[in-house]
């Protein structure tokens, strides 16, 4: 992997200070603040209601914003936490841009020798919820910039969200061991076949590989970058992943193929109604008796009024425009609904996050 | 795909401007660190090839010529910055004496 420079390293690890403080003291200050206001008990009472319809959950929103925005610490919390979800892009791009010959020598010197393993399908329609989305304030979304890669991984992952502190990933966690935990939320260990719903790149399917060293594992996803690049990591590494760009809704596996089904941060960047209709493919493609374990932010129902307005807040500020609509869903009812049993729902770590929703197909 | 993304209408702050303004000093705040992070990496460096001792730069007191040297930057930059607000009007005179500076 290359390494940046000092100006760009340095200017990224500021960033990443910066939202430390942003998401610590001026987090823990903001919620002192909220908790002294006179409404916090009724509001906090209002929330054990569970669920509600999305204009009841939009009316309650407000009515808490209204009162957490009353605090100078979470005004400037919010005011840094946006300005450091878009200077992650201004300062890296040119930052890796000084390592693109590198870069682009360490590629063609590593370039997978097998491509078996990459599938992918420029005729694949792209959903009219996916097009144009520039997730995470990231110029061009998924696929707009050829160095996504080395920005991520030499970057803005290790010099700022490696910290945590940014929507539901709460401060100082380690993100890596929170993948391996939730991983660790599968019953089983002998699964011979594993699928990634939305998989991205190889960070997911690289953790199973350490749990699950014997299953053949299958990732799928439409961004033809993300899965380019997780296909690279993975012939660079072993891991012996294969890769196919396709719609979690309509996968290519034949019913009863996999013994099991892993999706992590995807629900939170789709509508709610996609992932109702993802849930029914997995449970599809599932053998009897095989698991689906789903990791995302969790819903406005498990959290506080403060950390629902947080979450609530990247849908308009940070390019996530699901990330609302799919708090206010039942992730848990819809497995049910698509025949799930044993159905569960936790939080692994403080503040909900990450949140597990995990069942099995009857045997 | 527009690859653009647009900086929000909103204010975080309360007032545009005072977004204007927290924006302006966080990236001042970020460029003051580079640079020390910058110094510190050179004197590390210098350091290794045996060129300065670090303590020796800490306890190093200016005298002389290079004391009014310092202290020359050192108001103008006081003088440019805490006066900016009271600047009125700037003329030939006032800005070619700031050519004796840096």
């Amino acid at each position: 992997m290359i390494t940046l420079k000092q100006r760009g390293r340095a200017g990224l690890q500021f960033l990443g200070s910066l939202q430390q403080f942003s998401s610590s003291e001026l987090r823990d200050q903001a919620e002192a603040d909220y908790a002294a206001q006179p409404e916090a008990p009724a509001l906090a009472a209002e929330w054990q209601a569970g669920d509600v319809r999305p204009h009841v959950w939009r009316e309650r929103l407000e009515r808490a914003r209204d009162v957490v925005e009353r605090s100078k610490a979470y005004r400037y919390n919010r005011f840094y936490q946006r300005f450091v979800a878009e200077q992650n892009f201004v300062r890296a791009i040119p930052a890796v841009e000084q390592r693109r010959k590198e870069w682009e020598a360490l590629v063609e010197a590593k370039k997978p020798k097998d491509e078996s393993r990459l599938k992918l399908d420029p005729q694949l329609p792209i959903p009219r919820w996916y097009e144009g989305v520039e997730w995470h304030l990231e110029p061009g979304g998924w696929d707009g910039y050829d160095l996504a890669m080395p920005m991520f991984m030499a970057g803005i992952g290790p010099h700022v969200f490696a910290l945590g502190g940014y929507a539901a990933v709460d401060v100082n966690c380690d993100i890596r061991s929170q993948r391996k935990n939730v991983l660790s939320q599968f019953r089983r260990r002998d699964f011979r076949r594993i699928y990634e719903a939305g998989c991205g790149g190889a960070t997911t399917l690289a953790v199973a590989r350490q749990l699950f060293p014997q299953a053949e594992l299958v990732g799928g996803d439409l961004s033809p970058a993300l899965l380019k690049n997780g296909h690279f990591v993975s012939e660079m590494m072993n891991l012996g992943i294969t890769f196919r760009q396709e719609d979690a809704t309509q996968v290519a596996e034949a019913d009863g193929s996999v013994d099991a089904v892993i999706s992590y941060a995807v629900h939170h960047e789709m509508p709610p109604a996609v992932s109702a209709a993802m849930i029914r493919e997995m449970f599809r493609i599932l053998a009897p008796g095989g698991e689906m374990v789903i990791s995302d932010p969790p819903p406005f129902r498990a959290v506080s009024p403060m950390q629902a307005v947080i979450l609530d807040w990247d849908t308009d500020n940070r390019a996530e425009p699901f990330f609302s609509a799919a708090a206010m869903a039942n992730l848990a009812q819809m497995m049910r609904d698509a025949g799930f049993v044993d159905v569960e729902e936790y939080a692994l770590e403080k503040r909900g996050y990450p949140w597990v929703t995990r069942g099995r197909k009857p045997a | 795909m527009s690859r653009t993304v647009d900086r929000p209408e909103r204010s975080y702050l309360g007032q545009q401007e005072l977004d204007d303004v927290v924006r302006m000093n966080t990236e001042l705040m970020a460029e003051l660190w580079i640079l020390r992070d910058r110094v510190t990496v050179l004197e590390h460096l210098l350091e290794q090839k045996q060129l300065i001792d670090r303590k020796a730069l800490s306890e190093f007191v200016p005298e002389g010529e290079l004391a009014k040297e310092l202290e020359r930057e050192r108001n103008a930059l006081v003088a440019k910055v805490a006066g900016a607000p009271h600047q009125k009007h700037y003329d030939h005179a006032s800005l070619a004496k700031q050519a004796d500076v840096g």
